[in-house]
């Protein structure tokens, strides 16, 4: 890869994931598996020595998207139940493959980084491995392998239980022993575990506490699951890094506080949208589109942001209905339902998500240095939205790995 | 949508002679409808047309014998550990796929796994066929029955008794194996079992034999020496594979009277092109090795004999993306026409995994498994690298070196 020439993409527009309005008539020149420059194409540019130029034409070039909550292990069936159900019946094979598919299905979605929050037993963690042995072609995973959570707690499906404040240490430091990637952790319980009560915190501060001091100890971040503000007063209490949902968007009631929103902005906890399906299919475009519900939808989440919540965006993708390859609509649910500017959007998803996740030095922006993470997306968001559905070539590391939705498979690796 | 395929050169795979400015058109249901000279081919409404210009067409390749578990590592040992390893760690789906999907990039588009560490290779074709991953078809022994300490009793399943042998028999064909393998020699890749001399008497393989076929599978067999290919052949096993014929000193033997009797028979014979073999392809010495220890072979395809190539694929310094290699074994090895050799990895290939119905030549009826190279393997077997586009049941599975996105509505 070293040997090759660089590769410069010029490119009419050019998102950088700082949070920036778009910038224009950009060059940026890919060497290795690195970002070496950024420049602007003034009338005196020319491309470096022994560069290969590609004119990207009306083409938009964005930094490889994050998506900060995904769970590949999932999925198959037709209903979320189903997929439930079929995860707990597949054996570690099979899984595995399920989630090389999901994965490869989230890259042609232009999703250069997926954080799995959460699968069966240790499979993400075999999975991980696997991208990393260039068994298959995949997105950079952030693994938590199974979810700490009580008995009969949301996600306890998934293999892993911790009741008492011992258990619950000990099981954190176990998930580092086997090498996950951060620690997740349920606050309260959750809509796919009927009967987990979402509405009520699953842990006390003091266990929570215990979660963070121990995963921070072995330098891993802590993502809480969080559906309501009692959970949201507990994981503000301990210091979490991440709150995951923060409250409901699926109609379900919702208790939200002002008072957790400020203490939330004042500490500076990383909230978060789930754009799953349940938003997703609100877009005015959409069979059962519906513009007025999905803002209503993201009533809450509006004011988490105009209390100053700093907020990700995520797809929780399960499989379909929440497909895995569709993560750019969850942009659009952020400007149409939440009246989001696009820069600010596409950061939720690269920039701001990089540093939340505790790989900006790597990837999230485009600038030089880091990882060639790229997408091209076919056409110009700024005039048409839907432009983010339609991911034309995405590079991880400087390798183009999509391209016209077909897999680029690299060889001979090994 | 049917699609109309046109080509300059388009090779049937019966053995038959080449079809020049071809045409096959590909039914909306995957599977070939018409084949013969673009003048004369119907003109369907609404179907696809594509020119490929001068390029050739032939059916896609059949390596019968793989293991998709093992990672081509450089020695016996090194292959091993690896496997141990990677099956520890939940790695070995990961493996299996990535070395089935680098067979299909090579225009390999069915693969039988003639044993794997558990039962991952049974994982990865269901996981192609429910359209999860894009790979070749398929066909699944699961674990290699083997003695206790034999050859592959790594893999997972030792069966020493008579009993024993029906019971896994059943067993794999209760965990879903497409077919069984069994080991009825030891191996070089199995330090301390013995290739030179049967792991089971032929009463034990008879017994397999009636179990597999009992319960509707084809067994292939492992089998090195003279005296296993001899009981194999009189326990009904469906493919001898390997073949070597090694005496007890060492050297190769071959019973001509034997070889007049399979050559009869229905048994198909393995001819294993594996990367030992390959690298005898490099000097004149080496080539006189190669015909010296493919003598059987030689002998067996003159008698008539379907002698069916395959690469071993996964074995030490055998990757899955070389089975032109092991076709250039056969053809220099054998002194084969090039004809013969396709018609090896192909129409023979299908017959030994009980697949002649479904793939292995461009003929009417059959799946739509098609391979387009850029120029004409009958004048260079090398041609077979450049491959342009490969089709599986009539769906674009692998067009420039890259490999189309699973459930993707591309059929061209």
């Amino acid at each position: 890869m070293l040997d090759n020439p660089p590769l410069v993409l010029r490119a009419r527009r050019v998102f950088d994931g700082t949070g920036a309005p778009p910038r224009h008539d950009m060059a940026v020149t890919i060497a290795g598996e690195r970002i070496a420059a950024v420049e602007s194409c003034g009338p005196d540019w020319r491309p470096p020595d022994q560069a290969h130029t590609v004119d990207c034409g009306d083409r938009t070039l964005l930094p490889g998207l994050i998506d900060s909550h995904v769970h590949l292990t999932m999925g198959g069936g037709a209903t979320t139940r189903e997929n439930v159900e079929r995860l707990q019946r597949e054996d570690r094979d099979m899984l595995v493959l399920r989630a090389i598919a999901n994965a490869q299905a989230v890259l042609r979605g232009g999703v250069t980084t997926a954080r799995d929050c959460g699968g069966r037993d240790l499979v993400m963690v075999a999975v991980r491995r696997a991208l990393e042995r260039d068994l298959f072609t995949g997105p950079r995973l952030l693994v938590a392998g199974m979810p700490v959570t009580p008995t009969a707690g949301h996600c306890f499906w998934m293999g892993l239980q911790a009741d008492t404040t011992d258990e619950v240490r000990r099981t954190v430091r176990w998930l580092c022993e086997q090498d996950v990637d951060f620690i997740k952790v349920m606050a309260t319980g959750g809509m796919m575990t009927p009967g987990s009560n979402p509405w009520m915190a699953q842990y006390s501060v003091d266990d929570l506490r215990v979660v963070v001091d121990e995963a921070h100890r072995l330098g891993r971040h802590v993502a809480a699951h969080v559906l309501s503000s009692p959970g949201l007063a507990n994981v503000l209490a301990a210091g979490v890094d991440t709150v995951e949902h923060v409250y409901s968007i699926t109609g379900a009631r919702q208790d939200y506080d002002p008072s957790l929103a400020d203490r939330m902005a004042r500490q500076g906890l990383f909230g978060s949208v789930t754009a799953h399906d349940g938003l997703r299919s609100l877009l005015p475009d959409q069979p059962q589109g519906d513009l007025e519900l999905l803002r209503l939808r993201l009533t809450v989440h509006r004011r988490l942001r105009e209390a100053g919540v700093r907020l990700l965006l995520h797809s929780d993708a399960t499989g379909p209905p929440t497909a895995f390859d569709s993560f750019g609509l969850g942009v659009e649910v952020l400007v149409r339902g939440m009246d989001v500017p696009l820069h600010e959007a596409i950061h939720a998803c690269t920039g701001l998500a990089a540093e939340a996740l505790g790989v900006a030095g790597e990837t999230g922006s485009i600038a030089p240095g880091k990882r060639a993470d790229l997408v091209l997306l076919d056409g110009d968001p700024t005039v048409d939205l839907t432009a983010m559905r339609r991911i034309y070539e995405v590079f991880r590391n400087g390798e183009l790995v999509v391209q016209d939705a077909q897999m680029v498979p690299v060889l001979n690796r090994n | 949508m049917r699609t109309l395929l046109r080509a300059r050169l388009l090779i049937v795979g019966t053995g038959v002679p080449p079809i020049e400015d071809a045409a096959m058109l590909i039914g909306a249901d995957g599977r070939i409808e018409w084949v013969g000279t673009s003048a004369a081919a119907p003109r369907p409404e609404a179907a696809r047309v594509v020119e490929l210009g001068p390029a050739t067409l032939l059916p896609g390749l059949i390596d019968s014998h793989v293991h998709l578990s093992f990672d081509a590592g450089p020695d016996h040992a090194a292959v091993r550990a690896v496997l141990d390893y990677e099956e520890q760690h939940g790695l070995l789906a990961a493996r299996a796929l990535s070395n089935a999907q680098m067979a299909l990039l090579s225009g390999v588009t069915t693969v039988r796994d003639c044993g794997a560490k558990g039962l991952v290779a049974l994982r990865v074709r269901d996981a192609i066929a429910d359209g999860l991953a894009t790979g070749p078809r398929v066909v699944a022994c699961g674990m290699p029955i083997t003695t206790t300490g034999g050859h592959l009793h790594y893999c997972g399943l030792r069966a020493d008794s008579e009993s024993d042998v029906r019971r896994s028999v059943r067993w794999l064909a209760q965990a879903g194996a497409d077919a069984i393998k069994i080991v009825s020699s030891g191996g070089n890749m199995t330090a301390g079992s013995n290739p030179l001399l049967p792991q089971y008497p032929a009463g034990v393989l008879a017994a397999a034999a009636e179990e597999a076929h009992r319960l509707g599978r084809r067994i292939v067999a492992h089998a090195l020496n003279a005296r296993s290919i001899r009981d194999c052949f009189e326990a009904g096993i469906d493919t001898i594979d390997h073949a070597t014929w090694s005496l007890a000193d060492g050297s190769v033997g071959f019973d001509a009277a034997l070889g007049a009797r399979l050559a009869r028979s229905d048994t198909t014979l393995g001819l294993t092109g594996s990367g030992i073999m390959r690298q005898l392809l490099t000097d004149t010495a080496g080539v006189q090795e190669l015909r010296e220890r493919l003598r059987p072979h030689r002998e067996l395809l003159a008698l008539g004999a379907r002698v069916v190539v395959h690469s071993d694929a996964g074995v030490r310094f055998t990757p899955f993306d070389q089975f032109i290699l092991s076709l250039h074994v056969m053809e220099v090895g054998l002194e084969a026409a090039r004809m013969q050799v396709l018609q090896s990895a192909t129409a023979h290939a299908a017959v030994a995994l009980g697949l002649a119905d479904e793939v292995g030549t461009l003929e009417v009826g059959k799946r739509a498994d098609v391979v387009c190279v850029e120029s004409n393997p009958l004048e260079d077997l090398n041609n077979l690298r450049q491959v342009r586009r490969v089709w599986r049941d009539g769906r674009v599975v692998v067009e420039d070196g890259r490999l189309a996105a699973p459930a993707v509505d591309d059929a061209r």
